[in-house]
Formats: C-alpha cells, sequence, structure tokens
C-alpha cells in the first residue's frame, strides 16, 4: 500500500488590504496531479457578477463553462465560453455573508490533455452555485489568478491552494 | 486596487503519514473496457472513507459513468442526480444494476475529458449501506448525484465503466483514503 501525504498545502493567505485579484504564481509542475483551490471571501461591491480563475495569465476566450444554481425558488443552468473559468456567483443583495468556493483542477500539470475543473460556490444568503469547466490548453498549469469582476476582495478573505499527489 | 501576487509556500510534499493518502491511481495508455481497484479489504484497512478522482472520457459518445462495488452486477444500486446542460436543471432517480452514477446523466462527448470526484462514505461498515456523493462534469454538462449500495459488506474492490462503450486512454483514475 502507497501511504503518501496526498494533499499538501502550497499556497495560503489572508488578504490585509483588499484587492481586486490574488495571483498564485510558480505552482509547482512535479509531485502533484491535481490542485484545489479554496476560497472564503467578501466582495466590496454585489450585483449578479461573477468572480473567476484565470489560468497562467490567459486572458483569451480559451474557457468553457457550464453551471448549475439555485436560489431559494428557481433554478438555472446555462454554459458559456468565457475569458476565466467560473469560480463563484455574488448574487445581487448578498453582502456581508462570506461566500465561500472550492475549486478541483483535475491533471493541472500533464501537457496532453485540456484541464477539467469542478468547483462548487456556497452563498447562504443568495444562491448554490455548481460548476463544470475546462481551460482549453494542454500546458501545465503554473499560475492561478482569482478575479473579482464585481469589485474587491474584501480585507480577511483567505485564499488556499493544495496540491494532490496521484 | 494593485492585484496581489504570492509565492507558493511549498514546492513538494514530505512523504509522511497523514489523514488523506493515497491508495491506487492508474493512467490508461489505450482504451479498456473498465477499471477495478481490488484488495481493498487490506490496501484500504486503516480508513474510514474513500474518495475516487476521475478524469475520462469514452471512446463512443453519448454514454454514463458509473461504478460497482465487489463485482456486484444485480440491481442492488439506487441513485439521485441533479444536472444542468447550459439552459434547464434537470432531477432524476434511478435503481438499476449499473451502479452509483458518477456522471454523464444526459450523455457525455467523447472529445473532452470529464471530471468527477466521488465520496464513499464508512466503506468498510458492515452494519450500512454504503453511500456515495459525486460532483462531476465536463464543459457541457454538470452533475451533483447521490448513490447507495445496498449491502452492508464492506467493500473491498470497485470497477468503473462507461455504459455501451470502452474507456479512452488517457482516462486517469485515482483511489484515495481519509481516516476517520
Amino acid at each position: 500500500m502507497a501511504l503518501t501525504d496526498a494533499m499538501v498545502a502550497l499556497y495560503s493567505t489572508t488578504l490585509a488590504a483588499a484587492t481586486s485579484s490574488v495571483t498564485i504564481a510558480g505552482i509547482p509542475t512535479t509531485g502533484y496531479r491535481d490542485l484545489r483551490l479554496v476560497v472564503s471571501f467578501n466582495s466590496s461591491t454585489v450585483g449578479n457578477t461573477t468572480v473567476g480563475v484565470r489560468v497562467n495569465g490567459d486572458t483569451a476566450a480559451n474557457y468553457y463553462n457550464v453551471y448549475m444554481l439555485g436560489n431559494g425558488s428557481t433554478t438555472a443552468s446555462g454554459s458559456e465560453n468565457n475569458t476565466f473559468l467560473y469560480g463563484s456567483y455574488i448574487g445581487a443583495g448578498s453582502t456581508g455573508s462570506p461566500y465561500i468556493s472550492t475549486m478541483d483542477i483535475m491533471d493541472y500539470s500533464v501537457t496532453d490533455k485540456h484541464k477539467s475543473m469542478l468547483a462548487r460556490n456556497n452563498d447562504s444568503s443568495q444562491v448554490v452555485t455548481a460548476y463544470a469547466g475546462r481551460w482549453a490548453n494542454t500546458a501545465a498549469i503554473t499560475s492561478l489568478t482569482c478575479v473579482n469582476f464585481a469589485g474587491n476582495y474584501t480585507v480577511g478573505s483567505t485564499f488556499a491552494l493544495y496540491g494532490i499527489k496521484a | 486596487m494593485s492585484p496581489i501576487t504570492l509565492g507558493i509556500l511549498a514546492a513538494s510534499g514530505a512523504a509522511t503519514v497523514g489523514s488523506y493518502e493515497l491508495i491506487s491511481t492508474t493512467t490508461l495508455s489505450s482504451t479498456a473496457a473498465s477499471v477495478t481497484f481490488t484488495g481493498l479489504g487490506t490496501a484500504a484497512a486503516a480508513y474510514k472513507h474513500l474518495q475516487l478522482r476521475v478524469t475520462s472520457m469514452p471512446v463512443a459518445t453519448g454514454a454514463t459513468i458509473w461504478v460497482q462495488f465487489n463485482g456486484d452486477t444485480a440491481s442492488n444500486y439506487n441513485h439521485h442526480y441533479l444536472y444542468g446542460q447550459g439552459s434547464t436543471v434537470y432531477s432524476g432517480n434511478g435503481a438499476t444494476a449499473n451502479g452509483t452514477l458518477i456522471g454523464g446523466v444526459a450523455g457525455f462527448g467523447n472529445t473532452i475529458f470529464m471530471a468527477g470526484v466521488m465520496d464513499i462514505l464508512d466503506f468498510q461498515s458492515t452494519s450500512k449501506f454504503k453511500t456515495t456523493r459525486t460532483l462531476a462534469g465536463s464543459s457541457t454538462e454538470i452533475d451533483l448525484s447521490s448513490g447507495l449500495w445496498r449491502s452492508t459488506s464492506a467493500i473491498t474492490s470497485m470497477t468503473i465503466y462507461w455504459t455501451g462503450t470502452s474507456i479512452a486512454a488517457g482516462s486517469r483514475f485515482s483511489l484515495y483514503g481519509l481516516r476517520g
């Protein structure tokens, strides 16, 4: 039996200043197969906006997403070709309560596949959302940028990245 | 506000015993009808729960991907699902011999690798039926599912397969144990 500490913390921070984006750079491309990104944040502004993740600084329309959400009264699903992976959804009236987002990026270090993503977003006051996505590039992932398109991540927001061995 | 860039804390982890451990992993170099993890009664004896992480693609389009336990191919499984394909959210359930569902309710395509993470809880218990919960999807479909294997036997093997077709080369299956 292979006894290997399979989930290793690679990065962790708590914001001391508000910012619109956080970049995790220098992600090792050996030793791990998957990544797990865990974010707990508040946003300075709200309004039916998605918080997303960009890979290796890619700002082009190389991301494909599908989502499914429920807001307590209705459900919805959509799909988009976009300039980022969907990570969280900020509802129209959701201030104060933190958003919890977890994202698994599979096979991030291999170079023969596009990169697949699964994510869950939880906003107890507004909406629960599940996402699947793909970064249409076979390059190994060396950086992730979490972008708040609504405004800023507030002070106290936390970002943690784990490497998972396989 | 200026963006913040921060560096990595650790380039690699030390090989120490922890709470979340890799039991076995395989990446297919050629197509296969199924993938089976065996010997879990020994290999996974130290764990309370299992997690299966999958990136896979069917050879033929329109397939769904399932897990069967201990070679049980009888109608001893139930599942419920919630899925979206980009326009509508659907829900459904089933009691089939297929197994517990990983994903592809409406059928995954054969040009994009899907991803799936399945948790199998209390897999060694001999007083409980076995429950699974899964988040899976590709860029065309997102699935949430729960599953049940109506057996109180401890899980000693798991077989993963696509309905009606083979598993494409490049598919990867990794099994982890969680201590409790």
